[in-house]
């Protein structure tokens, strides 16, 4: 048979289970080979001739098209084994839910108050592709939520403080995830290759401190009663110049979270601090945290640059500092242009550090190797 | 032959020669071999481009680490948990309580001699300070300051006792600690010795009937606290629960009782009474508003036992905070926590202070109300009445063995005394 196949026995190629099912319904003379073949077949192989039929089948491939094979097997060992990238987008499919979810947050005080222009839609489109070319990369899950001023709490002060609001929210529409990333409009992820399992979940203990003993902008009480530290960490956030930043941290589905995010705002607390209280949860928080061991106990922090460098403009006044400023040379993860709104160019910011991004990820075409 | 039907394989029968293909490998281990190692291949390179998924993560090439490991402070070393005080005592009898017979005596030294004092430069008060140079050396007592060297003096015994009382906990990984815990504060100050040792020895002998732990310290350890707030003495009661939660950490119910309180039905367990599920569940007062007997916020229709974190009772008007009961989890310690805020304590519009707190907490945190159990107040808060109580439909007022009697507001009328010395007759009788 071979001598007559040649390279082209693939054609006459068949399932020997194809025989046996015709030996049921037919008893023809013709189908009498194909019986006698396949009790051949099996006396000689013996055991399980599946497996030795696909082997078969893998064989002949192999045999029938070495070339393609051998093309194909090289480009499979130059893909895995270097970064080249693929002249299409693989289409990503998750087979479980995402574990993570990145929350970002959109048209941040729009709305009522002024109208947006050219340049913020923009920015928003630039900051939205980003995530989302991120998230689809790592298999995150990623939800975009609106954070238009709607003056639905007017009645009890308090517009612009949806972000609790959209945290539960999210926890709702995510049933499965673990962990959630708040993300600012005006930040980009500059190192996009970096899984944020890599970067922080999969060594939490190591990329966390926990004691304000090194690093204390606020001059909160270093020491207070109760705090018991070997709890697991539920809310990972950042210190700037000025204290908590929220413009980019992470939260974890615990009974802890369900406990803060339903504490976190209190109209006696508000009301008594309302003036005093610029940044709304983030104040809140740093006074239940302040005062609270059960809040102390599980929340951690990363350094600023981890997940949420500043650019010059925000914290000038520690220019200086390099804890708290974005370097292209140690290829910082995250960039958040906080405060751009209030006096700086977005729009710029956000051009600039998106070329920096891009001049950090090319090369030539020839080095697909690094 | 049969070459027709499909058979592909090459024979040593066979007339023809054997093509050069993988199959003239002769070693059929290697070979199976080779096609493993393939399979494995093309399976971990579509799981990792396709599927997100890394089967073998040393066969696919990893792109740039992250670089978070230069940015990293020095993790000094973490605290364990302490209480007040960093050094703690350790004992191994779950009935912790303080000589109560030197009530006179501390009453005598004044909150002076027991605390730190400076001026605050502000208000130019003296402001008490708690003092945490002292050590505990190796018998488990403070160490001696030189002044205080002279322990014949029962002054200076009491002072030390009095300093003692707030480092003891219950020795960790204890096997017989207790599953319930009656937490009680005494007030040296207002009240005379007898009255607080029948409170003491009420919570001790009901404790040692039914294996509970006790937890009982002076209400004035917990002034300088209430100072930095300017809060009013009565919010020392969430302090006293968190301060037992730490002593007994392996305890699941902490049972708070004020000192105008007495256990009169010593023979009640109190876990099968109320806080098995099963007995808990039929009486959670469900849809009942949090301030009766219109109040907007009313309890979930759906609350069940399993989910109960805090149980209180309520008076006619308000929530009632001189008996509850709080469990030691993660939903417990915050409630507890969060109630005992700062920003509560120092609110003014708070006339009843804890109970107001609390009764703000429910009506605005619906997690929170969701972990609490209102229950009727005849099971643990049973109310004093002066005149007999003939109405058989009375469901606030004290009769015979009810598990508690609740005296409050007796010290306004300064007839404490009278009103203890009425049940504790009661109690002897019974005995």
């Amino acid at each position: 048979m071979l001598g007559f196949g040649g390279g082209r026995a693939l054609r006459s190629w068949r399932l020997p289970f194809i025989s046996t099912t015709k030996k049921k319904f037919k008893s023809d003379d013709d189908d009498d080979i194909a019986v006698n073949s396949f009790q051949e077949y099996t006396s000689i192989n013996g055991g399980n001739y599946i497996t030795r039929t696909l082997k078969e089948f893998v064989r002949d491939v192999i045999d029938n098209y070495k070339k393609i094979t051998a093309l194909l097997l090289l480009l499979m060992l130059v893909l895995n084994f270097t970064s080249l990238p693929l002249p299409f987008d693989i289409p990503k499919f998750t087979i479980t839910d995402p574990n993570v979810v990145i929350i970002l947050a959109a048209n941040e005080g729009g709305g009522v108050l002024k109208w947006k222009g050219a340049q913020e839609w923009s920015v928003e489109r630039s900051s939205i592709i980003n995530k989302r070319h991120y998230a689809e990369k790592h298999g995150y899950g990623l939800t975009i939520k609106d954070m238009t001023l709607k003056r639905r709490y007017s009645h009890e002060w308090r517009e612009g403080w949806e972000k609790v609001d959209i945290i539960k929210q999210t926890m709702r529409q995510y049933p499965n995830a673990e962990w959630f990333w708040w993300l600012d409009l005006h930040t980009y992820i500059m190192e996009p290759q970096i899984s944020l399992e890599d970067h922080v979940f999969n060594h939490l203990d190591n990329v966390t401190y926990r004691s304000l003993e090194e690093f204390n902008p606020l001059n909160l009480k270093i020491d207070i009663p109760y705090v018991d530290y070997t709890q697991p960490i539920d809310l990972i956030v950042t210190q700037d110049c000025g204290g908590f930043n929220l413009g980019s941290f992470f939260i974890r589905r615990s009974a802890w979270t369900e406990c803060l995010l339903d504490a976190w705002w209190d109209p006696v607390l508000y009301e008594q601090r309302h003036m005093q209280w610029e940044h709304k949860e983030q104040d809140a928080l740093e006074c239940l945290y302040s005062n609270g061991s059960w809040v102390r106990e599980r929340t951690a922090f990363l350094p600023l640059r981890a997940i949420n460098s500043f650019p010059t403009g925000a914290c000038y006044e520690y220019a200086e500092d390099p804890r708290y400023f974005y370097s292209e040379h140690d290829r910082d993860f995250v960039i958040n242009m906080a405060g751009c709104e209030y006096g700086r160019d977005c729009w710029s910011e956000m051009e600039h550090f998106k070329g920096v991004s891009k001049k950090l990820h090319s090369r030539p075409w020839f080095k697909f190797w690094k | 032959m049969k070459e027709k039907n499909g058979d592909l394989r090459p024979r040593a029968s066979s007339s023809l020669p054997v093509p050069v293909n993988f199959n003239s490998f002769r070693k059929q281990n290697k070979k199976s071999l080779l096609i493993l190692v393939l399979i494995l291949f093309l399976l971990n390179f579509v799981t990792s481009k396709f599927l997100n998924l890394r089967l073998f993560p040393f066969l696919s090439y990893y792109s740039k680490k992250s670089s978070i490991s230069n940015l990293l402070y020095t993790n000094p070393q973490l605290l364990s948990e302490h209480g007040l005080s960093r050094s703690e005592i350790e004992v191994t009898s779950p009935l912790i309580f303080p000589s109560v017979e030197n009530a006179p005596l501390l009453r005598e030294l004044t909150l002076k001699n027991l605390f730190k004092s400076k001026i605050d430069p502000k208000t130019q008060k003296s402001v008490f300070l708690y003092d945490d140079e002292e050590e505990i050396n190796s018998e488990n007592e403070i160490k001696e300051s030189p002044s205080d060297y002279d322990t014949s003096n029962p002054l200076i015994k009491a002072k030390k006792n009095f300093k003692e009382q707030g480092r003891r906990i219950l020795q960790k990984n204890l096997k017989n600690s207790p599953e319930l815990v009656i937490v009680t504060g005494l007030d040296f100050e207002n009240y005379e010795l007898t009255y607080l040792t029948r409170v003491a020895q009420n919570r001790v002998d009901y404790a040692q009937k039914q294996n509970y732990g006790v937890y009982i310290r002076w209400l004035q350890e917990f002034i300088p606290i209430m100072q930095d707030t300017e809060s009013d003495t009565r919010w020392i009661k969430l302090f006293l629960v968190r301060a037992a939660m730490h002593a007994f950490p392996d305890a699941k119910y902490f049972w708070y009782l004020d000192q105008d309180t007495l256990i009169m039905n010593q023979d009640i367990d109190l876990i099968s009474y109320i806080l098995t599920p099963d007995a808990l569940d039929p009486i959670i007062i469900k849809e009942q508003p949090i301030i009766p007997q219109n109040g907007l916020i009313k309890t979930y229709k759906n609350s069940r036992a399993e989910n109960v974190r805090l149980i209180l009772t309520q008076t006619d008007t308000k929530i009632d905070s001189s008996s509850f009961i709080i469990v030691n989890d993660v939903y417990g310690k915050s409630l507890l926590e969060f109630w005992s805020d700062p920003l509560f304590r120092t609110y003014t519009n708070f006339p009843y202070f804890e109970e107001s707190a609390i009764t703000h907490i429910l009506q605005w945190h619906p997690v929170l109300l969701s972990k609490t159990a209102i229950i009727p107040i005849k099971t643990i808060n049973s109310v004093h009445s002066a005149l007999e109580i003939k109405d058989q439909t009375d469901t606030l007022h004290y009769t015979d063995k009810d598990l508690v009697v609740n005296f409050r507001g007796c010290s306004d009328q300064k007839n404490c005394d009278e009103i203890q010395n009425e049940y504790w007759n009661i109690l002897k009788n019974k005995n």
